[in-house]
């Protein structure tokens, strides 16, 4: 069985965008309290919210990056194939 | 498990419900509840409350079940004038209670110190007058009495007697309706405007009949001589809930019934569809059938703030606190994604049900009718000597109002509640 080597580039970026996504939802629920004129506790009260909705919009956001990747690697290939 | 099993875990349901009784704000302020602030009794015979049972059908099957569990009362006499029912008592007591079929036989015993009446509705005022002259505290099922002179008589003979009465209205020690009066008098639904109530069932309501001449003697339910049908036996329960929240008697009622499903000789209404009237403009909408069960049975107490569902045991706010803003957010997002959009749709949204979850009004141990807790409460009630304020009430107050309701729809006019009466 061939072994996967995830490198530590590759989980620092995940970690990265993970973070943009807790970043994303922490704005989204300051947002939501302002628009919908709730408590400032929400801040607090709702953060296990929040962590959910980072997971939610990490694992949404695979399948684009999926679709870009895949693109990516289709443009990569066409290019190798013209030089060689 | 054995009966001693059974007694010994009866015995301590009574002390935490002695320490329950007395450490609770709801139940101090209502006086029917202080019998059962008293300890368990001991093993001693002396202890005992001696009780005889009149009726031993299957309520009456129920009741003495229920009071054999109870280590304070010893059922020490019997009495059924219909034989399968008089040896089913006897079964029931294993032969150590006396057995009557005449119940002026039993009420000359002596050493009894009351009675249990579950025998049908006409039945109940002379036997509840013979009991309160034979010197005996009173039980009896509901409804009390078969007309407005009924009451009058029945409650003289208790004021006379100066003796001990229950009445078989269970919800008043039933946990989820005490929990609802705390919400009501709280204000937390605000002014009580209207209550609904209703009780579907999808049966005949017929027992089998082992020779066409008892049919009149075993489906009494069914016959005016003998009973007013669903109104004392069903609506009475919802009448006394709605006469004790709202702390008064309805004033007058109207409605309709009819045979239109069980048409087997009966001679009272399968369906009956009502109105009371009660002080401040306040109205109860009150309807029975045996020909349908999807919605059961429900007493609704509405009020401007919300709304208290009695059986299911639940209370819903009508402006229910918002939900966090993220979650606010979230469901909007959600309604703009997958909802359709209306193209030429009603300019309107119709007033339908509010599919609110609603809150449980009781989250204890207490889940039973109340059945089991009335008679405790008046098993201590003998045994201390104490009175049970507000039982003749209640009893009168709910009995009458179905007697209202059972006029109204045969005489086809609003019945004004019998002022004139002393009870």
């Amino acid at each position: 069985m061939k072994d996967f080597i995830i490198k530590g580039k590759t989980i620092e970026r995940e970690l990265k965008v993970l973070l943009g996504c807790a970043v994303f939802a922490y704005l989204l629920n300051i947002y939501a309290i302002i628009k919908h004129g709730t408590s400032w506790a929400e801040l607090i009260t709702m953060l296990h919210y929040v962590v959910l909705l980072a997971i939610a919009v990490y694992v949404f956001l695979w399948l684009p990056r999926l679709l870009i990747k895949l693109i990516r690697l289709l443009f990569k290939s066409r290019r190798s194939g013209e030089s060689s | 498990m054995s009966l001693k099993e059974i007694i010994n875990s009866r015995r301590d349901f009574l002390k935490k419900l002695a320490v329950f009784a007395g450490s609770s704000t709801v139940l101090s302020g209502l006086p029917w509840w202080s019998p059962l602030s008293a300890q368990p009794p001991g093993d001693s015979p002396s202890d005992r409350v001696r009780l005889g049972i009149i009726g031993v059908g299957s309520r009456g099957r129920r009741l003495s079940l229920l009071l054999l569990q109870n280590p304070g009362v010893e059922i020490a006499a019997v009495c059924d004038d219909y034989e399968p029912n008089y040896q089913r008592a006897i079964e029931i007591t294993d032969g150590k209670a006396k057995a009557f079929y005449d119940y002026r036989k039993l009420l000359e015993m002596q050493d009894l110190d009351a009675v249990v009446i579950a025998t049908p509705l006409f039945e109940h005022a002379r036997m509840c007058i013979d009991a309160f002259q034979a010197d005996k505290h009173v039980f009896c099922e509901k409804s009390l009495a078969y007309n407005f002179e009924e009451y009058e008589a029945i409650a003289r003979a208790y004021r006379a007697s100066g003796k001990i009465f229950q009445i078989g209205f269970q919800r008043l020690y039933a946990m989820p309706f005490l929990k609802a009066l705390e919400y009501v008098k709280s204000g937390t639904i605000g002014d009580i405007t209207q209550i609904r109530a209703y009780w579907h069932r999808n049966r005949d309501w017929r027992r089998e009949v082992p020779s066409p001449d008892l049919e009149r003697k075993i489906n009494w339910r069914h016959y005016r001589e003998y009973s007013c049908g669903l109104m004392t036996e069903l609506a009475s329960h919802h009448l006394q809930v709605a006469n004790w929240y709202l702390d008064a008697y309805p004033l007058s009622c109207v409605g309709y019934g009819s045979i239109n499903y069980w048409k087997d000789g009966r001679e009272l209404y399968d369906n009956v569809n009502l109105v009371y009237k009660y002080p401040d403009g306040v109205q109860m909408v009150y309807d029975s059938m045996i020909s349908n069960r999807r919605y059961g049975l429900e007493i609704q107490i509405m009020g401007p703030k919300g709304t208290i569902e009695g059986e299911t045991g639940k209370i819903y706010a009508e402006f229910p606190p918002e939900a966090p803003g993220i979650v606010q957010l979230i469901n909007q997002l959600e309604r703009d994604i997958f909802e359709a959009i209306p193209i030429g749709g009603p300019s309107w949204a119709p007033d339908l049900k509010k599919d609110t979850k609603g809150t449980y009004l009781a989250d204890n141990d207490w889940s039973g009718d109340g059945t089991d807790i009335q008679l405790v409460a008046f098993a201590n009630a003998v045994r201390a000597g104490k009175p049970i304020p507000g039982m003749m009430k209640h009893a009168c107050y709910g009995g009458i109002a179905a007697a209202m309701g059972q006029f109204a729809m045969e005489q086809n006019r609003e019945i004004m509640w019998p002022e004139h009466l002393d009870i």
